[in-house]
């Protein structure tokens, strides 16, 4: 699944952070937005602003 | 001197794994496929991981790639006195007729851009088919991450190998290019020197991988290593023992728990729907981490006040890169205040932390 077709759900938590879900293949992932450097974070980055992260491939 | 020539000439073509033995030499991480905490056997979509820091692309209008995790029976490993555990395998069927886009690679990241930088490496691997001589094709590709304006990534056609029915092991040596000039992203640990193995490639990437065609057939792998230098010395992993290896591992991923009865940590009801309870991580992770749960009915427990609340998966709440707090506020019906544990209540559930590039 692209990082396009997830279906990302945001919610905040009592000290005021997001924390970002979504799911997949029968898993739940989550996130936080507080660390740049996590590449599911740099993907709902990329899906906020319409664009797909490409991969070595592409 | 170098390591190379203190290497007897029997070392150097069997790649046993004896002295000199140099920590940090072998940049690729899991080289051996010992480590494997994900459980993987085979299968997945492309873009999943396999053995622990390896991961595969495939595409296909036509044709499949399957992957999966081989055993090498005892004393069947190709090289005497290192008594391989796991190789990778990949069967290509019916993709030979595939269009020219179709490709199949297994890759590793190694974390940071700079890594072999303007330097000349060896990349150097156990390769067999099942069948013929088919080829495999390497190529580093040079990404500057994320942040700011990072200069666009650099791919290098390293060379290629033509592979027999037997274990053999092949080396390539290349110049990586140097970064001078370039912008590196301001992103933290965000940049990666990709080592990329194509095992079957259409026509449209013929420039990165020498034209390998499209192959149908088994491709078994192990022992891969990248190191500097122009010879591929004796094949050792990036740390050199078993505990050093799966913590190295465990900087870009952590499985916590697996499986039905599995402590996953100490915990306490936030209020009457919020039940939280805290993970440190065994090494320090790359960045703070993704939580994945398997998501199932009751596939974890609140266990407190001589009974328990199932929930079905969990959140992470807070978090940094040695430790985080776990968290379910969407099946809990619990009494604020009350203390307890998680666990696990099914056999498919599983608890990890993803802090992969």
């Amino acid at each position: 699944m692209s990082d396009n077709e997830r279906k990302y759900t945001v919610v905040t938590n009592p000290m005021g952070q997001e924390v970002v879900f979504y799911e997949e293949n029968g898993f739940v992932h989550c996130f936080l937005t507080t660390d740049p450097s996590n590449s599911d974070y740099q993907q709902y980055l990329a899906w906020l602003n319409g664009e797909a992260k490409g991969d070595l491939i592409s | 001197m170098t390591r190379a020539q203190t290497t007897s000439t029997t070392q150097q073509n069997t790649g046993g794994a004896v002295v000199p033995f140099a920590a940090g030499k072998n940049k690729i991480i899991n080289g051996d496929f010992f480590i494997n905490q994900r459980g993987w056997s085979s299968g997945g979509s492309s873009g999943d991981y396999t053995f622990d820091r390896w991961k595969f692309l495939a595409s296909f209008n036509t044709g499949s790639a399957t992957y999966s995790a081989q055993t090498f029976t005892p004393g069947t490993a190709p090289v005497t006195g290192y008594e391989a555990r796991n190789f990778l395998r990949c069967v290509t069927t019916g993709t030979t007729s595939a269009n020219s886009s179709s490709y199949t690679t297994v890759y590793q990241l190694i974390e940071d851009v700079r890594t072999f930088a303007n330097q000349t490496i060896t990349i150097s691997f156990w390769a067999k088919a099942a069948s013929g001589t088919p080829k495999v094709a390497i190529e580093i590709s040079q990404d500057f991450g994320s942040g700011g304006s990072p200069s666009a990534a650099v791919q290098t056609y390293s060379g290629q190998a033509t592979l027999s029915t037997a274990w053999a092991r092949y080396s390539i040596t290349v110049t990586v290019p140097s970064i001078s000039g370039k912008t590196v992203g301001t992103t933290a640990n965000t940049s990666s020197l990709a080592i990329l193995f194509w095992l079957s490639a259409g026509s449209s990437f013929n420039a990165r991988t020498g034209s390998i065609g499209l192959q149908d057939n088994t491709f078994d792998i192990w022992g891969v290593q990248a190191e500097s230098g122009s010879t591929a010395t004796p094949f050792q992993t990036a740390t050199g023992t078993l505990q050093g290896e799966l913590a190295a591992c465990q900087r870009y991923f952590y499985r916590h728990a697996s499986g039905d009865g599995k402590f996953i940590s100490m915990a306490a009801a936030y209020s009457a729907t919020w039940a939280q309870g805290g993970i440190s991580f065994p090494a320090t992770m790359r960045t703070t981490p993704t939580l994945s749960t398997a998501s199932g009915t009751d596939y974890y427990l609140f266990y407190r006040n001589s009974g328990n609340d199932g929930f079905n998966s969990a959140g992470i709440n807070q978090g940094n890169t040695t430790c985080c707090s776990l968290y379910n506020n969407s099946d809990i019906s619990s009494t604020a205040g009350h203390a307890g544990w998680f666990i696990t209540n099914n056999a498919n559930a599983t608890v990890d932390f993803s802090a992969e590039l």
